[in-house]
């Protein structure tokens, strides 16, 4: 996904595919929050990640 | 002797003694603590609900027993708080939430299980941050926990009532759960020891999640040996928690002894120190001295991510946050906290993509940090780079710019949750208005016996243990 700030628009449809119910002050309300989100999740994009495989079940066993 | 009515002064290793000894009772001790509780909670909020009358029949159970001979160790009759998200049959369990607790629990917390088989008291279930989701336990339903050295002061969170009612004395030792801090920050900022042991050691079965890959619960003590003593009482494996680790139990009470010697000590310089309260800093650097003077050798080093791991950690804790609240969220969003609506619905926006790419992304961090203590045996961090804020101060004056307190209250906490690291806080200083001071040592995994001995050797060069005068 490119780094493109969420609109109120796109938000909406974010929030409907996500199954949770926004009234318009609410759309409002979490916009930044949305966005300061969106630009934490673009600030990973640089990094380079090629063969590291995810914490998937994060574990610690010493046995 | 001491007098009954001053029992709560003391340590959990100098009460042990005395009821050990059968010179005093649990009765005797826990009355003194509700008596406490009574004189001070008005001032400190430290509990959403005190178990009196239970605890009371609780203590005479445990006379009983050890006047019989059946003393089960230096728990025994101990009066302890525990955070109000940890269920415990015939207790009210909230989450610091209006939407649970209306009916008592049913079902008691593993790890509460091993503290009651150990002969621990529960005096009450303390106050928090609804749900742990923030640092601060400023909660609108139960109002904020105080911080017994200035009452206008945060106690930090989410722990902050087992933080304020250690540090008080109402409480011989509490139970927190630390998801980014929230052991760590409130006995930084209340001047007690915390630990959060390394992710998987403690079992979370029966309490509320926020973060199943970060959740750690962790003791809150009066000083290192008492903290010792309630690490070792839970310390093990739960084949019921999906996430508890399998290990070999260590007691960490009988194995305490101060040792420095040949320890290497890393202090990551940048990031750690960016944004710090010069009295923080002088501090914490002094506790480095201290290390050095009692034989540790002393390294900067530099962290792999370190600047990337709170966005990591964001965007984990957010998603993981929102589906654990999903049904919360659709059914009670507004009895909410605010500021756990947001964070629940803001989770929703992380894509299963990103959620897999930030937990790419801590797997590098958790790399680099592992090779990192290939070269140290601890880090040596600030806990947090600030002095405890006033309850709703939103600014602070940081190296003559204008912060907001409340980021920064976990700057320096989250990145080992990320990793599953252990880390121990313990105080270090007061600032010049009286605040306490607390320093951060992290260890690899499974070394919290080194945390607590490095941690003893540091308490018994010092003199940072001290009761408010509340």
């Amino acid at each position: 996904m490119q780094n493109e700030k969420i609109t109120p628009e796109k938000l909406r449809v974010l929030a409907e595919l996500a199954g949770i119910k926004l009234t318009e002050d609410r759309i409002q309300e979490l916009l930044p929050h949305v966005n300061e989100l969106q630009s934490k999740i673009h600030s990973l994009d640089d990094l380079d990640l090629e063969d590291v495989e995810p914490i998937t079940r994060f574990m610690a066993d010493q046995e | 002797m001491t007098q009954t009515s001053d029992l709560w002064k003391l340590t959990i290793t100098e009460a042990a003694s005395l009821i050990q000894s059968k010179q005093i009772s649990p009765v005797d001790l826990i009355k003194s603590h509700l008596e406490r509780i009574e004189n001070t909670e008005k001032q400190l909020n430290s509990f959403i609900s005190v178990l009196s009358e239970k605890s009371l029949a609780e203590a005479k159970v445990a006379e009983k027993e050890i006047f019989s001979g059946n003393y089960k160790g230096p728990l025994h009759g101990m009066p302890l708080g525990i955070k109000d998200l940890f269920h415990e049959a015939e207790t009210k369990t909230t989450a610091g939430s209006k939407i649970y607790g209306s009916d008592y629990s049913k079902e008691t917390s593993y790890m509460v299980g091993q503290l009651k088989t150990d002969g621990a008291i529960t005096i009450g279930k303390t106050q928090m941050h609804e749900f742990g989701m923030g640092a601060t336990s400023l909660n609108p339903h139960y109002g904020p926990s105080r911080n017994p050295w200035d009452t206008s002061k945060m106690t930090g969170g989410s722990s902050g009532g087992s933080g304020s009612s250690v540090a008080s004395r109402q409480s011989k030792g509490a139970i927190g759960s630390d998801t980014g801090g929230s052991v760590r920050i409130p006995s930084a900022l209340c001047g007690i020891v915390g630990i959060k042991p390394t992710f998987g050691m403690i079992s979370r079965s029966a309490s509320f999640a926020m973060s199943w890959s970060q959740d750690t619960p962790g003791p809150m003590t009066q000083n290192v040996t008492d903290c010792a003593i309630m690490l070792k009482s839970i310390a093990k494996h739960d084949p019921s928690d999906y996430n508890s680790a399998k290990f070999t139990p260590v007691d960490y009470y009988k194995e305490l002894k101060a040792s420095v010697d040949n320890i290497r000590v890393g202090i990551p310089d940048s990031f750690f120190f960016d944004i710090v309260d010069e009295e923080v800093k002088k501090a914490v650097l002094e506790a480095a001295n201290v290390l050095k003077s009692l034989g540790a050798e002393i390294f900067e080093v530099e962290l792999e991510l370190i600047e990337k791991s709170l966005d990591i950690s964001t965007i984990i804790i957010n998603a993981e946050a929102s589906e654990i609240h999903s049904k919360d969220l659709e059914n009670h969003a507004s009895e909410l906290d605010p500021g756990s609506r947001w964070r629940i619905e803001l989770g929703n926006f992380v894509s299963a993509v990103d959620y897999i790419r930030a937990q790419r992304a801590r797997s590098a961090f958790v790399k680099g940090l592992n090779t990192t203590f290939e070269k140290v045996d601890l880090l040596l961090t600030p806990t947090i780079p600030v002095l405890a804020p006033g309850l709703y101060e939103t600014e602070i004056l940081i190296q003559g710019k204008k912060e907001d307190p409340l980021p920064l209250l976990s700057r320096l906490t989250r990145p080992f949750n990320l990793s599953g690291h252990p880390a121990i806080s313990l105080p270090c200083g007061f600032s010049n208005s009286g605040l306490p001071i607390g320093f951060q040592l992290v260890a690899p995994y499974f070394k919290e016996q080194r945390l607590l001995n490095v941690g003893l050797s540091f308490e018994n060069a010092t003199d940072w243990i001290k009761q408010p005068s509340l």
